[in-house]
């Protein structure tokens, strides 16, 4: 069972280097990477509607949603557009290769915290040495084929 | 000179670090915002459309326009139009694996599949990327990546 999600890991992030081509070559033909975003978003909108209304049937949630939960439940797309500008303003300045790599040590030690600490009523999960291996595998790995 | 130079990158460093640490952070308020509106898609379309309309706020303060060339639309390729779509599998595929694979897991995994499609895209020349063929640090590179998902999923 988890191996078919770990499957659907690898394709969700397979999809992550044709998406950035795509978009870099958008953000040429019209000239600004940010109007290009903007245009990714708004494709994105557009088919997340059709997505519901098809499996959904519905496009509304109870009003209540709005006091009965924390206010940061709201704020994930603004953090996604921080991401995305981020990497976009980063990239001339440290180049392809310290872009990625620093991105993701950004993002390893904050999944390593979550998994934790249980934020977010994600499961906790602790941080052990072989865990730990892991990880440096990884960065091992993403290191090699950056370089080479 | 070169001390600014210096401070300046360590600046640019810890501005890539935070952007970083900001992307499983999404991915968890995403799976909140999923129980809440109870629906992944629902989820994922109040994300793309609060993003869209930062993302109209950015373009102004930037660019200090928002228009394009329409005539691009019938001379550009067409595939230039589905990077949101491609995004929209991404991020609402994020919402429905965090609950089962973890914050840490999860981010392994699609890095793992990045990498993979990474290698492929220049190895091949894909996209009009410049062609980088694949060789045998960066196949390393990629049994190392595998061996740490699965220490991640086993302990």
């Amino acid at each position: 069972m988890i191996s078919l999600f770990l499957i659907g890991g690898l394709i969700a992030g397979g999809i992550i280097p044709v998406q950035t081509s795509i978009n870099s070559r958008l953000g040429v033909e019209v000239g600004s990477p940010f109007m290009a975003s903007f245009l990714s978003f708004f494709t994105g909108t557009l088919t997340l509607v059709i997505l519901s209304l098809v499996i959904d049937h519905k496009l509304t949630f109870a009003p209540d949603s709005f006091h009965n939960n924390p206010w940061w439940i709201w704020i994930g797309g603004a953090l996604g557009v921080f991401y995305l500008t981020s990497n976009i303003l980063l990239l001339p300045q440290l180049g392809a290769a310290l872009t990625v790599v620093i991105t993701l040590i950004g993002q390893m030690i904050m999944a390593i915290a979550i998994d934790q600490f249980g934020w977010f009523n994600v499961p906790i999960h602790e941080l052990n040495i072989p865990r730990l291996i892991g990880i440096v595998c990884m960065l091992g790995g993403v290191f090699l084929i950056k370089n080479y | 000179m070169k001390r600014k130079k210096f401070t300046v990158t360590a600046l640019f460093l810890i501005w890539g670090l935070a952007a970083g640490m900001v992307s499983p952070v999404q991915t968890s308020i995403n799976t909140q915002l999923r129980y809440a509106v109870q629906s992944p898609f629902l989820a994922s379309l109040i994300s793309f459309m609060t993003g869209t309309c930062i993302l109209v706020l950015v373009t102004l303060i930037i660019d200090r326009k928002m228009t394009m060339d329409l005539k691009l639309i019938p001379r550009a390729p067409k595939w230039i139009w589905i990077g949101g779509m491609l995004g929209v599998i991404f991020v609402t595929s994020n919402i429905l694996l965090l609950p089962v694979l973890g914050s840490a897991l999860t981010v392994v995994s699609v890095l793992c599949g990045q990498m993979i499609v990474a290698i492929a895209v220049d190895h091949f020349g894909w996209f009009g990327v410049a062609q980088h063929k694949m060789n045998w640090p960066r196949a390393a590179g990629l049994v190392l990546m595998i061996a740490g998902i699965l220490l991640i999923q086993q302990y």
